[in-house]
Parts: structure tokens; C-alpha cells; sequence
């Protein structure tokens, strides 16, 4: 009995955290993305208009390309770094050399604000006065138009995005690879198994818990990009690198226009939490121990 | 087969190296432009040598308000992780030790706030901002990153009970303890090093975040981040100067996570990973 009170004053202050700034927020969102209510018409007020803003946003196509092209990133940006993340890991886990050396140094770009590394990369880009540019033309190679170049805005942002969450993967990856057990691996490369076999049919399926967390990280952070986008092509050009949480900041936050960047901001809550039940519920990959009390 | 084997390892190591190059090219190319005296930074000597200078460091930590909002940054990020982690391991707590209904459920709402982008909740957010007068003070931003990290902490914590045992505590109960003076006194001492680092984690990820400030401060509050885009200006990019503040607000993450070493992947991982 006791018990059952302490459990809910340990409670208590996260439930009241997440009512005040989770759950009421998100009503009042609903609430909101029901009306017309535009910032820069404050003598209009909250007009409510039902789905009005829902019917806008089927028909958006700014909205539909936004939401292709968040998506685009989220797979390129996630499936680049674990191909290259998983190359490194294996390689890596072969050499005792510099071991402590490299898990050093793939520490910093997780750590360093994506403010930070976007603006670098920005100054790295420049078309005139970027070092990888003046690289380029040392080597005798054109000069690319990275930021300007509208096919190329979006993937520009990408690599930053590599960049930085790469030395996850091969952390993660290489916790795995020190988990697995020796004895198998060496049996099998003394009964003649190849390389590649004992690769795809034993390590591959044995790190399956590892690589469907570090993908499911990944996923989720690819897919909460902003800065990234925001600061080096703000979206640009045209519309051409711009993502689903870009649109939306643009919407609520340039516009004013409450009421359908509210409409953008529980489809953006459905969609990931929609995604999250997918990824969680069928991998199983985050359970928690169930415990007798 | 000897032969082979030789260039096998030279495939391996050239791709490790030039990995290597290209994850630390940018911080050396961060670093090397803050140091870089003024006419410097746009040379056409891609990797030339110049003889260091402190005048970008001179610049903005006397002549600019970055030291102002790197202050800023710092009393958000720690009174964020002062209040965070005791709310956060409390509620870890119960969920490592108690029967609760529904704990997968519960918990997936927890995920969903910790995976959905943070633009998602910005506007009712922002409007709630408005409605108590909070736009631009601390207090409004360290009650929106306090419930950005709330999860996080939940559900790193748990991890970190549930590896001790609960006899533990209930020898301390037998001792006459209550259960909070249990959790007090002994759960906490031997998480030690677990919630020092979840605090640690949640320092790094409120000093780095840049879209809530940007939309809440105008400049009473503004932290680092927001600042940073202000060396932007209409005719020129002072791309020095902008080296070293960064190069400056980088320092304490990389300190703090060199430190954290051991417990970082368990904490980006969500304590997935162990």
C-alpha cells in the first residue's frame, strides 16, 4: 500500500511536466488546427473552419514535395552511413592499433552542435572561397556549386549529416562485434568457409539487434533535421533542399499562419509517432524488462 | 594467398585512413581558420601555413556579446539538467521498481516525444510562450528543454535501476528506511556514475539546441547557437570570427564527452546498447 503512493509521487513531477507542456500544447494544436488564425491579422482571432486546413494541406503540393524530399533524406542520409559505418566497424574491430585513438576522435562530430558543423560545412561549400573548391581546382577538377546548384542543395545537407552521425553507427556496430562469441567464426573458417559467408550467413544475422537500433536512431535523428537544412540553404534554392520541418517552421513562423502550421504539426506528431509504433512494436528493440513488484 | 592477404590489409587501411581524413578535415579546417590572422581566412593557399593569430578570439570574446550569450547557454543548460534529472530519475524509478499499467504504452509516448521532430510541437508551444509572457526569458526556454529531455532521462535512468538489485533496498527497508529514503540512500549511490552521465548528456543536447532559441529569444535569453547566424551579415560573412565562437562552444561538449566516453552510446541508443 504504501508503495502504491510512493509510485506515484516519484511520478508525479514527470506527469505534470508532460501535461503542462506534452499533452495540453498538443490538445490546443488540435484545437487550432481546426481554425483560420493568422498572426498578421490579429483583429481576425481563431476562425473556425473544420478540416479547412486539413483539405489545404491534401492539396498542398509544396507540403507533398516537402514531406518526398524529408523522406528522400532520411533514407540516403541513413542507409550512407550505415554501409560506411559497418565498412569502418569491421575493419576497425581487425586492427588493435589506434583503437582508443579513433574512439576518441569519432566522439567530437556527435558532440558538436549541428549548428556548429552546418555553418562549417557553409564555409567549406563556398563556391568562391570554399577549401573544398580551391581542392577541386588544385587537382585541375571544375569547381562545384554546392549550396546553388538546386540538384545538389539537398544532398550537400545530407553529407553534413553523414558527417556527423557516421562515428554512431561504427560505435554502436563495433559494441556488437566485440559481443559476438569467437568459437563459431573460428570453426567455421577451419571447415573452409569464405570470407563473405561467414560475413552474410553468421555476423550479419548475429548483429541484428545492434544494426536495428543504430538504423532506428538513426532514422528517428535523420528525421529531425533542421539546422542542417535551415542554416545552409534555408530550404533554397527555390524550394529545392526544403524538408517537411523546414516548411513547417516557414509556415508558423515567416507566415504567421497558426492554423495550418498547426494542421503540419500533428500530421508531423501522427506521421512519426505512426512510424515509432512500426519500428518499435515489430522489432522489439527497446522492450523494457518486465518486472515483478 | 601471402600476397593476397598483404593487399587485402592495404584496401583496409587506406579506406580507415581516408575516413579518418575526411571525419577530421573539417575540425582541423574549423580550427586552423580561427586561428587564422584576419586576411587569412580567404587565402588561396588552400592548406598554406600563416602564422597563428589570436585577433578572432580578441574579437569576440571583447569586441562582440558572445561571451554574454555563451553565459546564457551555460545557466540554461545546467538549470535544464538541475531540475531534468531529479523529475526524470524519480519517474525512472517507479518504472524500474513498480508495477504501472499499460508500461509499454506509456512508454511509447515517452519514444514519441523524443523522436518526433521538435518543429511538430513549436507552434502550441510558442503560443503558450506567448500566453504567459514567456517569449525571451530563461524560464520559458529551460521549461520547453525540460520536457524535450524528460524522456531521455526516464528512460535512461530505468536502465541504470534496473541493473541493481532490489534486495538492496529492501535490506534498507527492513532497517527502517522508507522506500524514497531506500532510493536516497543507497539506489543513487551505487547509479552514481550512470545518472552523472545522463545529466552530462542532457547538458550536451540543451547547449547545442538551436530551433526552440531561435523562435523564443530575441536577445535577452539568446543562447550561443542563436547567436552564431548573427556573423552573417548583409554585406559580409566575418567567417573568423565565426571559427573561434564555435571552436569556443565546441570545447565543452567535447570535454564533457570525452569524459562521458564509456556511457556515451548507451545514451544516444537510448540505452539500447549497453
Amino acid at each position: 500500500m504504501e508503495d502504491r503512493r510512493t509510485k506515484w509521487i516519484m511520478l508525479l513531477p514527470a506527469l505534470i511536466v508532460f501535461a503542462a507542456l506534452g499533452v495540453y500544447p498538443t490538445i490546443e494544436a488540435l484545437y487550432t488546427s481546426l481554425t483560420r488564425y493568422n498572426l498578421t491579422d490579429p483583429a481576425a482571432g481563431k476562425v473556425f473552419i473544420g478540416l479547412g486546413n486539413y483539405l489545404h494541406l491534401v492539396k498542398d503540393v509544396r507540403f507533398w514535395m516537402a514531406l518526398a524530399r524529408a523522406v528522400e533524406f532520411v533514407a540516403v542520409s541513413v542507409s550512407i552511413s550505415f554501409v560506411l559505418g559497418l565498412m569502418i566497424a569491421l575493419i576497425l574491430q581487425k586492427t588493435k592499433w589506434f583503437q582508443g585513438f579513433f574512439r576518441i576522435v569519432f566522439l567530437v562530430p556527435m558532440v558538436i552542435a549541428p549548428t556548429i558543423s552546418t555553418l562549417n560545412f557553409k564555409f567549406m561549400y563556398n563556391y568562391n572561397l570554399g577549401i573544398i573548391n580551391k581542392l577541386l581546382q588544385a587537382i585541375g577538377l571544375d569547381k562545384i556549386d554546392f549550396l546553388g546548384n538546386p540538384s545538389l542543395a539537398l544532398w550537400s545537407a545530407v553529407a553534413v549529416d553523414v558527417w556527423q552521425w557516421t562515428p554512431l553507427v561504427i560505435l554502436v556496430l563495433l559494441s556488437g562485434l566485440e559481443a559476438l562469441p569467437r568459437e563459431p567464426f573460428e570453426a567455421a573458417l577451419i571447415d573452409g568457409a569464405s570470407g563473405w559467408q561467414v560475413f552474410r550467413y553468421m555476423t550479419l544475422p548475429l548483429l541484428n539487434r545492434f544494426i536495428v537500433v543504430v538504423l532506428i536512431i538513426r532514422a528517428m535523428d535523420a528525421l529531425k533535421v533542421y539546422e542542417t537544412i535551415q542554416l545552409m540553404t534555408a530550404g533554397g534554392p527555390g524550394n529545392a533542399s526544403e524538408t517537411l520541418n523546414t516548411y513547417l517552421a516557414t509556415v508558423g513562423f515567416q507566415w504567421f499562419d497558426i492554423g495550418y502550421a498547426s494542421a503540419l504539426g500533428i500530421f508531423a506528431l501522427y506521421f512519426t509517432t505512426f512510424l515509432a509504433m512500426i519500428l518499435v512494436k515489430y522489432t522489439g528493440a527497446f522492450k523494457s524488462k518486465q518486472v515483478k513488484a | 594467398m601471402k600476397n593476397n592477404k598483404i593487399i587485402a590489409n592495404i584496401v583496409k587501411y587506406a579506406v580507415l585512413l581516408l575516413y579518418t581524413v575526411i571525419a577530421l578535415f573539417p575540425l582541423y579546417w574549423l580550427v586552423t581558420t580561427s586561428f587564422k590572422p584576419p586576411l587569412e581566412v580567404f587565402s588561396t593557399q588552400p592548406l598554406g601555413t600563416f602564422v597563428p593569430s589570436l585577433e578572432n578570439y580578441k574579437v569576440v570574446l571583447f569586441n562582440d556579446m558572445f561571451p554574454k550569450y555563451l553565459w546564457n547557454s551555460v545557466i540554461i543548460s545546467l538549470i535544464t539538467v538541475l531540475i531534468t534529472l531529479p523529475v526524470g530519475s524519480l519517474a525512472g524509478y517507479a518504472f524500474a521498481r513498480f508495477k504501472i499499467k499499460n508500461k509499454d504504452n506509456w512508454f511509447f509516448m515517452v519514444l514519441t516525444t523524443r523522436m518526433a521532430p521538435p518543429v511538430a510541437f513549436a507552434v502550441p508551444l510558442y503560443l503558450l510562450m506567448v500566453r504567459f509572457g514567456l517569449v525571451d526569458t530563461y524560464v520559458g526556454l529551460i521549461a520547453i528543454y525540460i520536457f524535450m529531455n524528460l524522456a531521455f532521462c526516464i528512460w535512461l535512468t530505468r536502465g541504470f535501476f534496473e541493473e541493481i538489485p532490489p534486495d538492496v533496498e529492501e535490506a534498507a527497508m527492513i532497517d527502517g528506511c522508507s522506500r524514497l529514503q531506500a532510493f536516497w540512500k543507497v539506489t543513487v549511490p551505487l547509479t552514481a556514475g550512470g545518472l552523472i552521465a545522463t545529466g552530462v548528456l542532457m547538458f550536451i543536447f540543451t547547449w547545442n539546441e538551436f530551433f526552440f532559441a531561435s523562435i523564443l529569444t530575441q536577445s535577452i535569453a539568446k543562447p550561443f547557437t542563436v547567436h552564431l547566424t548573427s556573423f552573417f551579415g548583409s554585406k559580409r560573412i566575418l567567417w573568423g570570427e565565426l571559427a573561434a565562437a564555435s571552436t569556443i562552444g565546441s570545447l565543452i561538449p567535447i570535454i564533457f564527452a570525452i569524459v562521458m566516453r564509456r556511457y556515451l552510446v548507451r545514451g544516444l541508443t537510448m540505452g539500447a546498447v549497453k
